[in-house]
């Protein structure tokens, strides 16, 4: 992997508790937060992209999903397809969801954890590709990993991470470019 | 947030060689302790150890980033055992009990097998007489809150010279400011380990 560089959001929008971008490029949301979309982190300057995220006091919820976003406006239809790893204890299970309308970014619980996420040419006119690993944490340690594609071949510069159900109190995020 | 010295020599390199600055930056230990035969800092971050059975690395975390990446590679002469890992600050490691939460998938030839663990350490590598190769992120150290890993760990496994693959998600739930980590094993490892800093500001 070559190096990679942080990216600033252009803009970001939050639902629930509150959002902002850090001084260093990050986006950290508190105080239930239910989703924030930072725009403007996909460009043509990078193909691939990485993301790191933390996650600490879910209420309610259980997945942490995302969406693909352009100029502002999350792509809600159903063009997402993942298969996921899952591992509990000595329990190892997998499944394959299609025609969603999100990504699988983690399984969080109530817990402590944290995630990355590998996101390969959302901003060329093509299917964007993902690859996430995800530990959770403190109640009921596991291991996850999802895959997949969107289908639709389009140019997208932004991403919405949010809960279906639930807020988190602690979610700091950053994406970076990955160089060639 | 001020700028380490490691990291701003990173940022120079980056602009000279014509590249934008990376964010993934060798980290250079402040100090490095075993209990054992020996440890050095060499090429400005990377530890290499000879026939321990623990070591500090200390300073490698900052709040120059949010996240690391470590690599550990690691053999010993005979046996094979688990790796453990605990965070330190100021060279002392936090071991309170039950403090870290871990999941665990192996995986070799066709079985694929899951445990979990509970206890005063992390379990997060595997080591053998064939080299291990452990690729690790870790998850806001630094922060003040709690601090998580996901490692992947390749090895050969000395009883059927075949390829080992095995995982490992990992959440230390006491919320503090580590500097460092202590790593353990069995006597008698041998090996480097590298920690690069991601993210944070260039």
């Amino acid at each position: 992997m070559a190096g990679m560089t942080v990216i600033t959001p252009t803009s970001i929008t939050n639902t629930g508790g509150s959002a902002s971008i850090q001084t260093d490029g990050g986006v950290i949301g508190t105080g239930g937060v239910t989703s924030i979309s930072l725009n403007g982190v996909f460009s043509a300057t990078y193909k691939n992209y990485y993301i790191t995220a933390i996650n600490e006091t879910v209420t309610g919820g259980e997945q942490l999903e995302f969406r693909l976003r352009a100029s502002g406006t999350d792509d809600t239809g159903n063009n997402y397809g993942w298969n996921y790893l899952s591992v509990n204890s000595t329990s190892i299970a997998v499944e394959r969801l299609l025609s969603q309308s999100y990504f699988r970014m983690a399984n969080t619980g109530s817990d402590k954890g944290a995630n990355n996420n590998f996101i390969f040419s959302p901003y060329l006119a093509k299917q964007t590709v993902y690859a996430s690993q995800n530990s959770r944490g403190s109640n009921q340690p596991r291991l996850h990993h999802n895959v997949g594609v969107h289908s639709q071949e389009l140019s997208y510069d932004g991403i919405t991470f949010f809960y279906a159900t639930g807020s988190m109190d602690y979610f700091l995020v950053y994406v970076h470019g990955m160089e060639e | 947030m001020s700028l380490t010295l490691a990291r701003l020599g990173a940022i120079a390199s980056g602009f000279s060689s014509g590249l934008l600055p990376s964010s993934w930056v060798l980290m250079e230990p402040s100090s490095v302790s075993v209990t054992g035969t020996s440890a050095s800092i060499i090429g400005g971050g990377e530890v290499t150890f000879s026939t321990i059975s623990s070591i500090f690395v200390n300073g490698v975390f900052t709040a120059d980033f949010p996240n690391y990446i470590m690599v550990l590679k690691a053999s010993k002469a005979s046996g094979q055992t688990g790796i453990n890992i605990e965070f330190s600050a100021s060279g002392v490691a936090n071991a309170d009990s039950s403090s870290y939460k871990s999941q665990k998938l192996a995986g070799g030839d066709s079985t694929l097998t899951g445990s979990s663990l509970d206890d005063d350490h992390a379990n997060f590598s595997r080591i053998g007489t064939s080299e291990t190769t452990t690729f690790t992120n870790i998850y806001g150290p630094h922060l003040n809150q709690h601090t998580s890993m996901i490692s992947v760990c390749h090895s050969g496994n000395p009883t059927i010279t075949a390829p080992f693959l095995t995982q490992f998600a990992s959440t230390h739930i006491v919320a503090a400011q580590y500097d460092g980590v202590r790593i353990w094993s069995d006597p008698g490892m041998s090996g480097t380990v590298k920690f690069y800093g991601i993210g944070g500001t260039t």
